[in-house]
């Protein structure tokens, strides 16, 4: 039995080797469309417009964005750039000079400045917003901000109330922890720190991994899946200091979607305003964003449309599980293409 | 199912440990600690750069920021205008154009009869 587990080990290290650790993430070609600072805007699809609306997609602020264009048959991205013109916001490596870069000037500033660029570059009056992770709180609060831009609103395993039940509410809630001495030390909250919560989560993960993957070791396309999701699970980026206390502080602290509202330019935006056709995805065993934490349709009573979807599976498997890619990709499709048939203008409500 | 059971087992109590406010304080109190020392040896060598007249990183990266800022805001700013350029009318620029041209004559004209004013 040891002996077959080493054997397997082996066997693994030796396809490691063979499929190369970058081989085939991320591989969708690009172009900058514009550039804030060390932000960018990146448009997948070339020629003509395929849609009345392009598709913008906000990726999680924490991760890389190829997790939605991990590899070639499990490319959300692909997929959805073959019904819309699709741009995304490629968050970029913060600098030392960073550090103070607020969630408030992230979206007063480069959301804006890239926005004007999508429609300008689409010729659009709006877009349809995509959010993942954390990338989808940055999407919700520019919808409330901004509903006359955005045709609609959708959220991939975005956390709203930040007061369910999970470790990371827990964790961040602890008072003991000195927010502002970590930013005025580090400056910018490094990746390592970060990665090294999210595997505290779960401190088994990493054997029960290995102890499934073994015995596949010699299923040439399960290894290379499990190595690209491993490349893009190790390969995080730096969060802006300032965003990093305000996440802690305004979201998990205060649960400030729900509760207090968003201060943004003195001016308080909270959840239950939003007024633009939403829709989410949410994963049943999510152990970072837990279930009960993702929207529900009585959170935004003033929705014209709003549709959830539950798949199966964790954070990511969520997404780009084999059930999802069967069946919430084309729901979500299916909504993205009625929702740009309407020409629905959306306005604030002051 | 004995090693699956051991560590369902091990994960539940793990869960706890990681959730409890003793570890939790325990922690934060050594992140906390590493944030005071690297705050005071970097103060304690700020220290020593600014009696030597050198520049401070913290300067350069706020200088930085605010440069980058300015950037953003003037990038902005040119943005705006140019939507507002572009919801303008176009029939609006041609008559510009002629004016233009037609400046330097009437400037001319201008100019003689204010000669011949003082002549008489």
């Amino acid at each position: 039995m040891g002996l077959d587990f080493l054997g397997s080990g082996l066997n693994l290290l030796e396809h490691s080797k063979r499929v190369g650790l970058n081989q085939d993430v991320g591989t969708m070609s690009s172009v900058t469309v514009a550039s804030a600072g060390s932000i960018k805007l990146l448009r997948f699809s070339q020629g003509e417009q395929k849609s009345k609306s392009p598709l913008l997609i906000v990726p999680s602020l924490i991760n890389r964005f190829y997790i939605l264009d991990l590899m070639p048959e499990k490319s959300f991205i692909n997929y959805l750039s073959e019904h819309f013109s699709v741009y995304l916001i490629d968050w970029g490596e913060p600098q030392a000079q960073n550090k103070s870069l607020s969630l408030e000037m992230l979206l007063d500033l480069h959301m804006d400045i890239l926005f004007s660029a999508l429609l300008q570059d689409s010729k659009a009056e709006q877009a349809h917003i995509l959010g993942h992770c954390l990338g989808g709180n940055v999407s919700l609060l520019w919808s409330l901000i901004h509903p006359e831009k955005v045709a609609s609103l959708s959220l991939i395993t975005t956390p709203i109330d930040f007061n369910a039940e999970g470790k990371l509410k827990t964790w961040a809630q602890s008072e003991f922890f000195d927010l502002s001495a970590f930013q005025e030390a580090y400056g910018n909250a490094p990746w390592i720190f970060l990665q090294a919560s999210f595997h505290s989560m779960r401190p088994l993960q990493l054997l029960q991994k290995l102890r499934r993957v073994i015995p596949q070791a010699s299923n040439k396309t399960a290894m290379k899946r499990f190595l690209a999701l491993e490349t893009w699970s190790s390969d995080s980026r730096d969060l802006p200091g300032a965003c990093y206390v305000e996440l802690i502080q305004s979201f998990f602290r205060e649960n400030c979607l729900l509760e207090k509202g968003f201060c943004f330019k003195g001016q308080r935006y909270l959840l239950k305003d939003l007024r633009v056709p939403v829709s989410a995805i949410s994963a049943e065993d999510d152990h970072i964003v837990p279930f009960a934490g993702t929207l529900r349709s009585e959170q935004v009573p003033f929705v014209s449309h709003f549709s959830h979807w539950v798949t199966r599976g964790g954070h990511i498997g969520g997404l780009l599980g084999k059930a999802s890619q069967e069946n919430t990709w084309p729901s979500l499709l299916q909504w993205l293409q009625q929702r740009d048939g309407e020409n629905v203008r959306h306005h604030a409500v002051l | 199912m004995e090693t699956k059971n051991f560590e369902k087992q091990l994960e539940q109590k793990l869960d706890q440990l990681t959730s409890h406010p003793l570890f939790l304080n325990s922690v934060a109190g050594l992140i906390n600690f590493n944030s005071y020392r690297k705050i005071l040896s970097r103060k304690a060598f700020e220290l020593l750069w600014g009696n030597l007249q050198i520049p401070l990183k913290a300067d350069q990266e706020k200088m930085m920021a605010a440069l980058e800022e300015m950037q953003l805001r003037l990038q902005k700013m040119q943005m705006e205008l140019h939507a507002k350029a572009a919801l303008k009318p176009q029939v609006s620029s041609q008559p510009t154009a002629i004016h233009l041209q037609s400046l330097p004559r009437e400037r001319s004209h201008s100019s003689k009869r204010k000669v011949s004013n003082l002549n008489s």
